[in-house]
């Protein structure tokens, strides 16, 4: 016949270990109390086993709030009108209810419901470190600056036309300089963005993609016959790619002629012409020393020439309304 | 040839972060028909010369020609349907493949000239609708038949006899336009202009959704070579259109043209349409008419006179929204929500998990009002859960496998609480225990040897016990069962006593 003492001890144990983790547990201050604390708990009751990688990613998902329906996030719409952005905080309290909610199911008696108390503080601080590998994850990437754990998450929700207009657009924020790493980028509706950053930021950029930047001319008045560009460099000869020549030359943009306007004659732009004289990019960027050794100019050169800047937008959260 | 361009925000030349240009990123095949062959040529010295073997294989290495899949057009701008002041732009598509606009051959069959090095087989064409919009057909579906052998008066593609007499590739559904031949000729790229039109472009992905497609980082970009339509004053609608040149490169403006008074039929593989005017509509224009708050209903113009109204005015303040709370006892009230996207910062709460969503629920006795933020977030997570089975049984196991944990550790304690320590041989012993029940069997073993060991030696008289099953032989209790019933039982492996007190209830009954 089985004794019921060796259950009793197994609950007392438990018991143990579930008061021991709901306490908040003080600063250990030598190495001594740290491991008498540990002694203590290990003869109370044995540790229980970590949380299987796969599960606790699965709730660092959740408390990333995949998958949480919509209405939960924006509960009234009024909130999260059309062309809006809405800066948060992630309450902390909520996500640690939706992981209690989820480590709640098979909890059939007493014995369930101490081992989950008994687990918690093991099973939260698994999941405060699953939490800022969600995102390297789901981008199979390393992110170079780990995040702090469960540190205090904020960010923002932004319903625009920017967001369906210009998929990849780009999103930095940072915290007295230094650049937060992003929790969660994910659009919930073509419309719709969600950025969780792990930190509160100071600053925010958003930025137009720029694989999506485009070609495009200056024009002295909008019905000049001819367009112009401001020229940059290529990398070559101490030129900074992308920057600005000294001395701001400008390289003018000739449009075909015929019946047709606003068709740009590319040959023209790059090679030049005779007559009438016309002097291409080419031979406008050599004088300028801009090119290499071997004079290439190609379809990626001409993109650094034509591309126009790209467009920033900054918040700064603290000083919203 | 690769540009690598660091960007720079700092001055407003080009954004942060870092692109790189490429002319073209080349296929390693191009897309056609090709034929593999094998071929063995076995030798002996002293032999003759032997039979050779030779195999061919007829391969086509195949890629989107006629139409593109959507999603290999991954933005475009200006943005389809968006109105903005686009006069001073040049159209373009980003598509997600980089190496797409180099896949095919301009001029599959006969080139006029030899096309410069690089020449893509995609280009852009913008049409102004108000002056030119009569001069082109609209995005048609047709059969590839219709538009390689489009009939009098239209040219289409030279893509050479066999693919127009290919059925497998004729009955295939695609779009195309119709276009005007001078109109084709005007605003056509030149056949060596279009190697200047299209480039790659690799940019990091660290700032980017997770979702969308956009985490490849690696794209083709094909230019247009017209500006926007643009009038002072009115706003006017282009239309873009991405077309095949493959087998068109005789029709393009520095290749003759097309034939007088003809019109071209062009594979439309995309298009989009945009109005330009003096409208907000580039991004720094949309970005500026955002509008920022916090994360609250609109609530600023409520009254705040009354305590009530001030309780309300902070819950608002705070991110709450009111819901009608349908209570369990069929009562209907005002409850709180918040969701987990709030206007100010929580300090977390580590007190232990909240076994149900009802202890989660927090109720206001001064206004008797209840929050059910907390409590709806813990069924949300509960359902989330359930939805997902592997989830499921990754946690019920691991649960088994800390009770299994807990058994173990609580036997050992047993063992060590209520048995002296094992002698010091045992450690001794050759072969170490190699699981916990060998262990204690090795424990318990060992201190029965210390105890009983000296007594037996002794030769004393230890006390036996008899089991039950030997103490219930019926034998000696004679009449209560009779011979054969006793003989079924045993064989059945039945507790002899169980069958008596069975046997004495069927009687009562």
């Amino acid at each position: 016949m089985q004794s019921w003492k060796p259950r009793q001890t197994h609950l007392t144990g438990l018991v143990q270990a579930a008061a021991a983790a709901a306490a908040p547990r003080p600063a250990a201050t030598s190495f001594a109390a740290t491991a008498a604390t540990a002694t203590t708990a290990a003869r109370a009751a044995p540790q229980p086993p970590p949380l299987p990688t796969t599960a606790a990613t699965w709730l660092a998902q959740l408390r990333l709030l995949y998958g949480v329906p919509i209405e939960y996030l924006v509960p009234d719409w009024r909130m999260l009108p059309a062309e809006s952005v809405r800066f948060f905080f992630l309450d902390r309290n909520f996500t640690d209810r939706l992981v209690d909610g989820a480590l709640s199911i098979g909890v059939h008696g007493t014995r369930d419901a101490l081992q989950n108390a008994a687990a918690a503080a093991a099973v939260r601080a698994q999941v405060d470190a699953a939490e800022t590998r969600v995102r390297d994850a789901l981008r199979a990437a390393t992110s170079t600056d780990p995040a702090a754990l469960g540190a205090t998450a904020a960010g923002f929700v932004m319903r625009s036309l920017v967001v369906s207009g210009w998929p990849g657009l780009e999103v930095r924020g940072s915290n007295a300089g230094q650049p937060l790493p992003l929790l969660r980028m994910d659009r919930l509706a073509p419309d719709i963005l969600l950025v969780l950053f792990a930190g509160v930021p100071d600053a925010v950029n958003i930025m137009e993609p720029p694989e999506g930047l485009h070609f495009g001319v200056r024009k002295d008045s909008a019905d000049a016959p001819t367009g112009y560009t401001f020229l940059r460099g290529l990398g070559h000869n101490g030129q900074a790619a992308g920057k600005q020549l000294p001395g701001t030359p400008r390289q003018t943009v000739p449009f075909r002629a015929g019946g047709r306007s606003g068709v740009v004659d590319v040959r023209t732009l790059v090679e030049g012409a005779t007559s009438p004289a016309f002097v291409g990019m080419r031979a406008t960027l050599k004088s300028l020393g801009a090119l290499d050794g071997q004079d290439t100019f190609t379809s990626a050169e001409l993109a650094i020439e034509m591309v126009r800047s790209a467009g920033l937008q900054a918040f700064l959260p603290t000083g919203a309304k | 040839m690769t540009s690598t361009a660091t960007l720079d925000a700092s001055s407003d030349i080009l954004p942060a972060g870092q692109i790189t240009f490429f002319q073209a990123v080349l296929p390693p095949v191009q897309a056609g028909d090709y034929t593999l062959l094998a071929m063995q040529r076995p030798t002996d010295a002293h032999a003759a010369e032997l039979a050779r073997y030779e195999v061919a294989q007829q391969l086509r290495v195949d890629g989107p020609r006629y139409t593109l899949p959507p999603d290999l057009v991954q933005l475009v701008y200006p943005p389809a349907n968006h109105q903005g002041d686009f006069g001073t732009s040049f159209p373009h598509v980003v598509l997600s493949s980089p190496d797409l606009p180099w896949v095919r051959d301009i001029a599959p069959v006969s080139p006029p000239a030899p096309a410069p090095a690089h020449t893509p087989w995609l280009a852009l064409l913008t049409v102004y609708v108000a002056t030119e919009g009569d001069l082109v057909t609209r995005p048609t579906r047709m059969t590839v038949g219709d538009v390689l052998t489009p009939g009098a008066g239209v040219v289409g593609p030279d893509l050479g006899a066999a693919t127009a007499g290919d059925p497998l590739q004729t009955g295939q559904p695609c779009l195309a336009v119709d276009i005007d031949g001078a109109l084709f000729a005007a605003i056509a790229p030149r056949l060596d202009e279009l190697q200047y039109l299209a480039h790659a472009r690799q940019v990091s992905t660290a700032d980017k959704e997770t979702g969308g497609g956009v985490q490849a980082g690696f794209y083709s970009v094909v230019v247009g070579n017209r500006l926007a339509d643009s009038a002072a004053g009115a706003a006017r609608d282009s239309l873009v259109l991405l077309v095949s040149l493959e087998g068109h490169a005789a029709h393009l403006p520095d290749q003759g043209g097309p034939p007088a008074n003809t019109k071209v039929r062009l594979f439309a593989m995309a298009s989009w349409s945009f109005t330009t005017g003096a409208f907000p509509g580039d991004f720094i224009d949309l970005m500026q008419a955002v509008g920022v708050d916090r994360a609250q209903v609109p609530h600023r113009d409520l009254p705040a006179t009354t305590a009530a109204q001030q309780q309300v005015r902070m819950a608002l303040d705070i991110g709450y929204v009111p819901l009608t709370d349908e209570t369990r006892s069929g009562e209907r009230s005002t409850a709180w929500y918040r969701s987990p996207l709030a206007a100010y910062a929580t300090t977390r709460d580590l007190h232990g998990p909240y076994p149900t969503s009802d202890s989660a629920m927090r109720y206001d006795p001064g206004v008797g009002v209840f929050d059910h933020s907390y409590a709806a977030a813990w069924q949300v997570g509960r359902q989330l859960a359930l939805s997902d089975a592997s989830f499921t049984r990754t946690m019920i196991a691991w649960r088994r496998q800390a009770y299994a944990a807990a058994a173990d550790a609580g036997s050992d304690a047993l063992l060590t609480a209520r048995l002296p320590a094992p002698a010091a041989t045992l450690a001794l012993d050759a072969a170490p225990p190699r699981s916990r029940g060998e262990q204690q069997h090795a424990h318990l073993q060992s201190v029965l040897r210390a105890q009983l060991g000296p007594l037996t030696r002794a030769g004393g008289d230890l006390p036996t016990v008899t089991p039950r099953r030997r103490r219930l032989d019926p034998r000696r209790q004679p009449g209560v069962l009779s011979q054969q019933s006793l003989e079924q039982a045993r064989q059945d492996g039945e507790d002899l006593v169980h069958t008596i007190v069975a046997h004495v209830h069927k009687d009562r009954r």
